[in-house]
């Protein structure tokens, strides 16, 4: 019966497609060397707001935010446009793991943005208005667009959530997050699983070196990082609803193993390149509205992080929301309160 | 070189069987799967409960293709060789390893920008090959009847993504007959 359910209401979803001004594009962008990106427009475009989502990992891809809680209300208010960037997801190419660079990423991301605007904006009557959006891996790689490219003259916004622009902060500050998580919560009464995970938390932690970490230290530092917010009680994932489960799988672009598999040589590869990378004070040349949107308990990108360039950002409009009971994502664990801060953000810098 | 291989192939075959089968790409994703295997040598081995079970070496074309949906349509023409354990009563074990030429076509419109206008790239899609590996467990054409029932789960290991290989998991149920 539940599953009979899940799916008149996945067919009913799909009458959105009937809509005027509903979007629901797959499509791929071809660059100079042969690469194809998978994109994803899906969304009201009566509001003339389109975001392109730069996703996290690196050697994810962006298919799994579509998942999210928050997906539908977002498109239901605006264009959401999911990019996989080069070698993740549903992207292809023949570019080998160890050539990938971030500013090759970042050139895919202006080249998609032309697409955008002479598919969607250049015809359209108003005005129409990009934004870009990146989560973790995604905020590394939205300054390299916004700060190396021209692209920022052609957005009206920057929204970044939970964003790594700055890996050596981003390191230091998640090793000293964890251990002073870990030392609140052991003072406490806690059961014995519980209090031996903090206890192991506590002690990984402090063994990591706090500057020019390895690679394979910086990852064993993010597992940790999952692990803690794990732990953490007040955040809770909201389960997505079977009808949007339903078509996600009817239109995932990629295979799962595949993209485990490839997701991890990305992943390897972009991370040992960009180790050092530190965006933070060349924020001070960001003019564009800038929104950054935060979990309180993330320990994989402390919310510290937000709070240190929000007073460096030159643009009048810039927020900086926390999120209370989310961790690293919080499209999963307050869609509400997410979608809200994304909404009224855009409401008030457009 | 190949020709000649496959004429001596062909002058030692000893049977052929056919098979063809819905195959789930991922495990949902429809697609289909049919080919042709050739014993090439073959041995009966006597079990201690006095069955006899044939153990052949084969070898053959096939032909796979998926789906998916609203992105790309692969078809794989490649071939397999295969090792292939029939019992007395029926049950089939098989494993097989071979290759695939991937052709893929992009279901999803591909543009690209040229002289700063949006084009669409026609007949977009990409060639790439695989290893294949399947491993098969069902009931085998007997003596008694031709026809027998296979479940087939494979891994194409397509050249995917910059250069690497990305595994693409699939099951098949073949539906095998030997004239």
């Amino acid at each position: 019966m539940r599953t009979m359910l899940t799916v008149v209401l996945a067919l009913a979803m799909s009458g959105c497609a009937g809509e005027p001004g509903w979007i629901d594009d797959r499509f791929f962008v071809r660059t100079d060397d042969g690469t194809d990106l998978y994109v994803h427009a899906v969304g009201d475009s009566t509001t003339n707001d389109y975001v392109l989502f730069l996703h996290g990992g690196p050697g994810g891809g962006s298919s799994s935010y579509e998942l999210a809680p928050s997906a539908p209300t977002l498109h239901d208010k605006l264009v959401m446009v999911y990019l996989d960037q080069r070698g993740q997801g549903a992207s292809e190419g023949r570019t080998r793991p160890e050539d990938l660079t971030l500013p090759m990423l970042a050139d895919d991301v202006v080249l998609v943005m032309d697409v955008l605007d002479q598919l969607y904006m250049a015809d359209r009557v108003g005005e129409p208005r990009l934004w870009l959006m990146g989560h973790s891996w995604g905020g590394l790689l939205g300054p390299q667009v916004l700060l190396e490219t021209d692209a920022a003259d052609s957005l009206a916004g920057w929204i970044e959530v939970a964003g790594a622009h700055d890996i050596p902060k981003l390191h230091a500050d998640s090793i000293d997050m964890l251990i002073e998580a870990a030392d609140g919560e052991l003072e406490g009464k806690l059961d014995e699983d519980t209090e031996a995970a903090w206890k192991d938390i506590r002690t990984t932690a402090s063994k990591i070196p706090r500057t020019n970490p390895s690679l394979e230290e910086l990852l064993e530092l993010n597992d940790l990082a999952h692990s803690a917010s794990d732990l953490i009680e007040a955040v809770v994932y909201e389960k997505t609803p079977g009808s949007v489960t339903f078509d996600w799988l009817r239109h995932r672009p990629n295979s799962s193993l595949a993209n485990l598999t490839t997701g991890r040589q990305v992943a390897d590869a972009l991370l040992d390149k960009e180790k050092d990378r530190s965006w933070s004070e060349r924020y001070r040349e960001l003019t564009l509205p800038t929104m950054l949107l935060w979990g309180r308990y993330d320990f994989v990108v402390p919310p510290t992080l937000g709070e240190d360039v929000q007073l460096k950002v030159a643009a009048e409009t810039v927020d900086l929301v926390i999120l209370e009971d989310s961790a690293h994502f919080p499209m999963f664990t307050e869609p509400d309160a997410y979608t809200d801060a994304i909404l009224d953000f855009i409401a008030e810098a457009s | 070189m190949l020709a000649l291989w496959l004429s001596g192939a062909l002058s030692v075959a000893q049977a052929v069987e056919l098979s063809a089968g819905p195959m789930f790409e991922d495990g949902y994703r429809p697609g289909a799967r049919v080919g042709a295997h050739w014993d090439l040598q073959t041995y009966d081995r006597q079990r201690n409960n006095g069955d006899t079970t044939r153990h052949a070496f084969s070898g053959g074309p096939d032909l796979a293709t998926y789906v998916v949906r609203g992105v790309h349509w692969s078809t794989l023409p490649g071939g397999t060789v295969a090792w292939r354990r029939s019992g007395a009563r029926g049950l089939r074990l098989e494993a097989d390893i071979g290759a695939s030429l991937v052709v893929q076509k992009n279901l999803a419109p591909t543009y690209t920008i040229e002289d700063e206008e949006l084009v669409e790239v026609r007949m977009a899609g990409r060639l790439k090959w695989a290893p294949t590996a399947r491993i098969g467990v069902g009931l085998t054409p007997t003596d008694s009847r031709s026809w027998g029932l296979v479940l087939r789960p494979s891994v194409f290991v397509e050249s995917r993504q910059n250069g690497m290989r990305a595994p693409i998991l699939a099951n098949e149920l073949a539906l095998t007959w030997s004239p």
